[in-house]
């Protein structure tokens, strides 16, 4: 018997997903657990699995399409048996070319395909707007209707008729953004317009760190890893810089778990370290490790970035100094860590040379203010200078 | 400017009869009731102290007996005007108009003719119940060789009444009887108003309202209400269903791309079916939606009042269905 393979849901609000690449072609045998295909979400790039054995047949969708959740892509068959007939319902029409996306996600089934002759495909259409549609030579499959249950009008088509006819100064499109970039302008916006931020900047001698680092092993672990583990471990102390601006309120989330910011190819993605406050500095270090491969890959799984309550972003390895870093909602903070240098300091009424790091940290001021956050940072930079008493 | 006043549609449809009978002596009315009584809707009192008793003739409750001596009236010279008290009761007069008076002309090849008029009566809300309630006038519209007629103001009903008592075929003429009581403008002057010409009763050019008799004030009710959403219906008024102007219809729904028909009498199989199967055929490609019909609940008319009032199309149940196609 047929198995379907259908687009699916991997996030709560995911409408559709992109095809990245099938990792099987059309006629592979497949046994159930293999990876068939990786699809691009807003988050991240999944693999999917079969859910059965059997051979590959009925590819409907190809690398680059943008397919509603629910929507069966290809079939899982026995060896010589036929794929079923996909339902007009199911089957792109000419216009959803590679790229584009369908016109009502929503409308998406995982039912079982319904009678073939079905015409319709999506809104009516008035016996006017189609004639209407014929003489002016409009694509009714191109328009949205504004009639009752979203009929096509008249007026409809006369619209679009126009707005074809209107001289095309568009520029040429843009490549359409990647779910990442495109997630990452939205993110951005919201938190730097709707949330109102501060930042506290702090100096910290660094020796300490490098010491345990190189105690550790500099090939296993990072600075930043230290630094996930020590800013987990001081924000158990400081429950309110762990918190979440919920519509009005905040909430105090009841586990720690540290994002760290991660460069992938078109922006960046948080991703998570959960329980930080309680992983022991390999584990963490490990974990980080594995995600940092992922990312780069592009095979980052919805649940490595979701969940993160706090964030640190390190820059240090481009040489940045200090630097500003825009709140990941619905977190209270972000942690912004400058380079370790070697800079003179005065030390006891004298000039020294220490290697030196720079931490800003960016708070909500909805959730914490200026006071709770410097209490914290204190905290944190006193963990830095003698991370011996934090960590075990 | 031609002098005119105030009546009721049921003093309009008296000084018709009344003047056609001055006019033409051939003219003579029978019925139950209509003599003494001036019928039991009171529209034809005083006319039998005009005209007399042979002129204005009472009969026995016999609507099947009488129809047919009014049959063979037309078809030996007299001009007849039967007086059928409740549409209701067209029943027992179908063989008379259906076998007899509608076929007689083209079984004697033309050479007989049956120029009569069958008046009744139609609409519901009078507490009248179930066998006296009725609006039936579809079934004569289905038999060549009848007309059917049915006014809707005191000036539709004179001008028409006329031009039926005139015909020399047979007619039917129906007058909802709770229409009898509505006033307008009837000129002093003789007139007639020719059969197949369907009166725009007010212009619009969004929604096309096909109203007939007492609908007519229905429609006219609910586009004023749409006016407030800037909605301009126009409501038209076929006056005759047979013969049907179908060109105004048509013209008037290619105009405005969507159409309700509204009827008294039940939709199934009704006027509102035919009327928007000639729309649909004639502007189909100008619709922007089904035409949308209206017509009389589907159950024996109730006699509880509120029951009753519930099977009868309304202002409101019209303005919401123009909205709803107006989206």
């Amino acid at each position: 018997m047929a198995t379907s393979v259908v687009m699916p849901a991997l996030e709560m609000a995911q409408e559709t997903g992109k095809i990245v690449s099938w990792i099987k072609k059309e006629g592979d045998t497949v046994t159930k657990g293999e990876i068939l295909l990786e699809v691009e979400t807003d988050k991240a790039v999944v693999e999917i699995e079969a859910t059965a054995d059997g051979v590959l047949a009925g590819v409907k969708s190809h690398e680059g399409d943008v397919v509603p959740v629910g929507t069966t892509i290809a079939w899982l068959v026995a060896p010589g048996e036929q794929p079923p007939a996909y339902s007009p319902a199911n089957v792109p029409s000419a216009r959803a070319g590679v790229g584009a996306i369908y016109d009502r996600p929503g409308r998406s089934q995982t039912a079982p395909a319904e009678p073939a002759e079905s015409p319709k495909s999506g809104a009516q259409i008035s016996p006017k707007a189609r004639r209407l549609a014929k003489e002016k030579g409009v694509d009714l499959s191109k328009i949205r209707g504004t009639g009752p249950d979203g009929t096509i009008t008249s007026e409809d088509v006369l619209k679009a008729a126009e707005t074809a006819q209107a001289p095309t100064a568009a520029p040429e499109a843009a490549p359409r953004l990647s779910a990442v970039a495109r997630l990452m302008a939205e993110r951005t916006t919201q938190s730097w317009t709707q949330v109102p931020h501060f930042f506290l900047a702090r100096d910290v001698d660094a020796g300490a760190l490098i010491e345990l680092r190189e105690k550790l092993g500099t090939k296993a672990v990072t600075h930043t890893d230290l630094l996930v583990a020590l800013t987990a471990r001081v924000l158990a102390k400081h429950p309110k810089m762990n918190a979440s601006w919920d519509n009005g309120s905040i909430r105090l989330n009841p586990s720690i778990n540290i994002s760290v910011a991660m460069a992938v190819q078109d922006g960046v993605v948080g991703a998570v370290i959960p329980n930080a406050d309680k992983t022991r500095i390999p584990d963490i270090a490990a974990q980080r490790k594995e995600l940092t491969e992922r990312a780069r890959s592009g095979r980052l799984k919805p649940a490595d970035v979701s969940g993160g309550t706090f964030t640190i972003t390190n820059l240090g390895m481009y040489n940045v100094d200090a630097f500003n870093a825009i709140i990941a909602p619905p977190q209270a903070a972000i942690l912004a860590v400058g380079r370790i240098a070697d800079r003179v300091v005065a030390l006891n009424g004298q000039p020294a040379v220490r290697a030196m790091m720079t931490l800003t940290l960016s708070g909500d001021h909805r959730v914490v203010d200026g006071a709770q956050a410097a209490v914290f940072l204190n905290d944190l930079a006193e963990a830095i200078r003698a991370p011996g008493d934090w960590i075990g | 400017m031609p002098e005119s006043r105030e009546l009721t549609l049921g003093e309009a449809v008296r000084e018709a009869m009344a003047e056609e009978m001055r006019r033409d002596s051939r003219v003579f009315i029978c019925g139950e009731d209509i003599a003494e009584a001036g019928t039991v809707f009171k529209v034809l009192t005083g006319l039998v102290d005009e005209f007399g008793t042979e002129r204005v003739l009472d009969t026995p409750i016999s609507e099947a007996g009488f129809t047919g001596i009014a049959v063979g009236a037309a078809m030996t010279g007299m001009r007849p005007i039967v007086d059928i008290m409740f549409g209701d009761f067209s029943t027992l007069v179908m063989d008379q108009m259906v076998n007899q008076a509608a076929k007689v002309h083209y079984m004697s090849g033309g050479k007989w003719k049956v120029p009569m008029v069958m008046r009744a009566t139609l609409g519901a809300t009078r507490r009248s119940a179930a066998q006296h309630s009725q609006s039936l006038h579809a079934w004569f519209c289905h038999i060549p060789g009848l007309k059917v007629v049915l006014p809707s103001t005191p000036y539709d009903a004179k001008g028409l009444l006329k031009t039926a008592i005139r015909d020399d075929n047979p007619v039917v003429f129906f007058e909802d009887k709770m229409m009898y009581k509505l006033k307008g403008p009837v000129p002093v002057e003789d007139y007639t108003i020719p059969f197949g010409v369907a009166d725009v009763k007010r212009v619009g050019s969004d929604i096309t309202i096909v109203a007939t008799s007492s609908m007519v004030q229905v429609a006219l009710g609910a586009a004023k209400l749409l006016e407030e959403y800037d909605i301009s219906a126009e409501v038209i008024d076929p006056r005759t269903v047979w013969p049907l102007d179908e060109k105004t219809l048509i013209e008037s729904a290619k105009k405005t791309s969507r159409v309700i028909v509204v009827d008294e009498g039940y939709g199934r199989y009704g006027v509102t079916a035919e009327i928007a199967s000639v729309i649909a055929e004639g502007a189909f490609f100008n619709l922007e939606a089904p035409v949308k019909r209206i017509g009389a609940m589907h159950v024996p008319i109730p006699f509880s009042p509120p029951l009753e009032d519930a099977t009868v199309p309304t202002e409101r149940q019209v303005f919401e269905a123009a909205k709803a196609l107006c989206g």
